[in-house]
């Protein structure tokens, strides 16, 4: 599928700019927090909770981001014995049961959107549904990330990008 | 066993055995688990939230961003070059250096990689210049990372102290004694080395040259003391206490040193984003592992077995610490005390070992794993830096192991050990 490669890549390139932009605000969040306690004398109720609105997203798009990338930990000792042929193979199985993942994800965090819909968070009061919508955008670009490896030609399957030091 | 049982022990073991990663092998452990079971399906995504939604792994990937910025701003510089005037000139002064700097730089970020990175960027060339073996320089640097988890702040410690529900502050302070002997036993490493392959010794610091690497190094000094002193003098907890750092390390790095631009931030915050992104998945999926395995009593009837097998404590604790130190031959060290942190709590309650004690054992063996070969994450940032082979590096890093190793028995046998600081 010629369309999907590059659609994956953009959406790789958004989760991976809307993380970096996550963390830069949890930085911010809890800065002020610490800056108005200790200097005003006045705790923002609702630092604490943004920084972790914050967080959570950079960790399910962490998640998702890590099978695009493929730099989540693993163990390839078994792996590594296959013959490199059926080893493209195997990894295009795994993919597809990390995409299988990916779609129970997207079904259950839309149940859990359901259960929980209505409510509103303890300190700021913004829906929840902003908080638990994050899991079922991590199983769609979990699923879709997973599909386009598993479409890649072999050559690319074991395409790693490595953590920076 | 109940079928879940099965789904989170089997289950999880052959998906790992089978190259899936560790936290998505732990979400397919569960699923299969919630299937096969009927339980509600919304309880992987409310699992998943809940685990993200912990206000205490916010430290990990703010320690991490520290570590970025420290060495992005020269700080790292600095402290190599103020050791530099130290001990430069003694026998294994420059790899002293290497020591030196990471205990300092081990107070500041938390982290074994961000501290192997950032000293081993600048000494293992330096290193090899001044007539060490290119490998040992490599395994110095890999083996003073190690002290990044023990010496506070310590994202480790900030792993355990969620998953054991335990006091990260008083964790901290556990890890000070353990973190201070294996510096001192990499410094008499370092001497020997050097004086059993007679490198050279460098000149020493004229005192003009050292006041100006102390007056240099001051910003990168006060580091520890903001950090460390925020969070014991009660300012701020640990979590702010890295967002604290981070801010310093901008501050300092943008404005006063002057080495770090703007345009280098995105870089900055993508890469600590993504090294803490590996744990913290981990982490948050292993939460619905963790209610799972609980509800099984999979833990309590596993410490039940072993408490049955081994009578005496110390085997218990022998046990525990070979067991981890094999695991982690094959297996992330994060992962192992994460996944299997339920069960390890469980040994330590049925053995009677305090729990800030038995928190100092577990950060002890978390730190030897990630030096340790053939897998500890260390040795390939080493790897990365110095261009040598797995082999090369493993080959000279024993002797900190077996260093690492007797810090690990005095941690786990004698408790004042590692809880001699406790107020």
């Amino acid at each position: 599928m010629p369309v999907l490669a590059p659609l994956a890549r953009g959406l790789a390139w958004v989760t991976r700019a809307s993380i970096g932009l996550s963390a830069a605000l949890m930085l911010l969040a809890i800065c002020y927090q610490v800056l108005m306690r200790y200097v005003f004398g006045d705790t923002p109720s609702w630092s604490e909770e943004l920084a972790v609105l914050f967080f959570s997203w950079s960790v399910m798009g962490g998640l998702a981001l890590g099978v695009h990338e493929g730099w989540h930990v693993r163990l390839t000792m078994l792996p590594d014995l296959l013959p490199q042929g059926i080893r493209a193979w195997t990894e295009r199985l795994t993919e597809l049961v990390i995409m299988a993942l990916g779609i129970f994800l997207v079904w259950s965090g839309w149940r859990f959107l359901d259960i929980t819909s209505g409510s509103v968070s303890a300190a700021i009061g913004y829906p929840i549904e902003i908080l638990n919508v994050l899991a079922l955008a991590c199983g769609g670009l979990m699923a879709l990330f997973a599909l386009e490896r598993t479409l890649r030609p072999a050559a690319l399957m074991f395409e790693r990008v490595e953590v920076q030091p | 066993m109940s079928i879940i049982s099965w789904c989170l022990t089997a289950g999880f073991a052959g998906l790992v055995l089978l190259g899936f990663p560790f936290a998505i092998a732990i979400a397919l452990a569960m699923t299969a688990a919630l299937i096969l079971a009927d339980i509600e399906p919304a309880f992987l995504a409310q699992a998943l939230i809940s685990g993200a939604q912990q206000y205490s792994l916010l430290a990990i990937p703010l320690f991490m961003l520290a570590g970025e910025l420290m060495t992005a701003g020269g700080l790292s510089q600095r402290l190599v070059d103020l050791a530099g005037t130290l001990v430069r000139h003694r026998t294994g002064g420059l790899a002293m250096v290497a020591v030196l700097a990471a205990v300092v730089f081990s107070a500041i970020s938390g982290s074994a990689p961000a501290t192997t990175a950032a000293i081993g960027g600048i000494l293992i060339p330096a290193m090899a210049r001044a007539g060490y073996s290119p490998a040992f320089a490599a395994s110095i640097a890999v083996s003073a990372g190690v002290l990044g988890p023990l010496i506070p702040p310590s994202i480790a410690f900030v792993i355990w102290g969620i998953v054991a529900e335990q006091s990260i502050g008083k964790l901290f302070i556990a890890g000070i004694v353990p973190g201070l002997a294996l510096a001192v036993g990499l410094l008499v490493i370092c001497w020997l080395h050097a004086r059993r392959n007679k490198v050279p010794k460098l000149p020493r610091a004229s005192l003009a040259e050292t006041w100006k690497a102390f007056h240099e190094g001051k910003w990168a000094l006060a580091s520890p003391l903001v950090v460390l002193g925020g969070i014991y003098g009660g300012v701020f907890t640990p979590t702010e206490a890295a967002a604290v750092s981070c801010l310093y390390a901008l501050i300092i790095g943008l404005f006063v040193e002057r080495q770090m631009k703007l345009a280098d931030l995105p870089r900055l915050f993508a890469a600590a984003m993504r090294t803490s992104g590996v744990v913290c998945a981990i982490i948050a999926v292993s939460t619905g592992f963790g209610i799972l395995v609980a509800q099984e009593q999979i833990a309590v009837r596993f410490a039940q077995w072993m408490a049955d097998s081994i009578q005496e404590k110390w085997l218990a604790l022998a046990s525990l610490n070979i067991a981890f130190f094999l695991l982690a031959a094959v297996m992330d060290e994060i992962a192992i005390m994460v996944i299997l942190g339920p069960m390890l709590i469980a040994i330590g309650n049925r053995f009677g070992v305090d729990p800030i004690h038995f928190g100092a054992i577990i950060v002890t063996n978390v730190s030897i794993g990630m030096a340790a070969p053939p897998i500890g994450y260390c040795l390939f940032i080493g790897m990365a830096i110095s261009k040598l082979s797995l082999g090369q590096i493993s080959r000279a890093i024993w002797p900190q192991i077996l260093v690492m190793l007797i810090v690990l028995f005095l941690t786990t046998y004698i408790p004042g050990f590692a809880l001699m600081l406790q107020p």
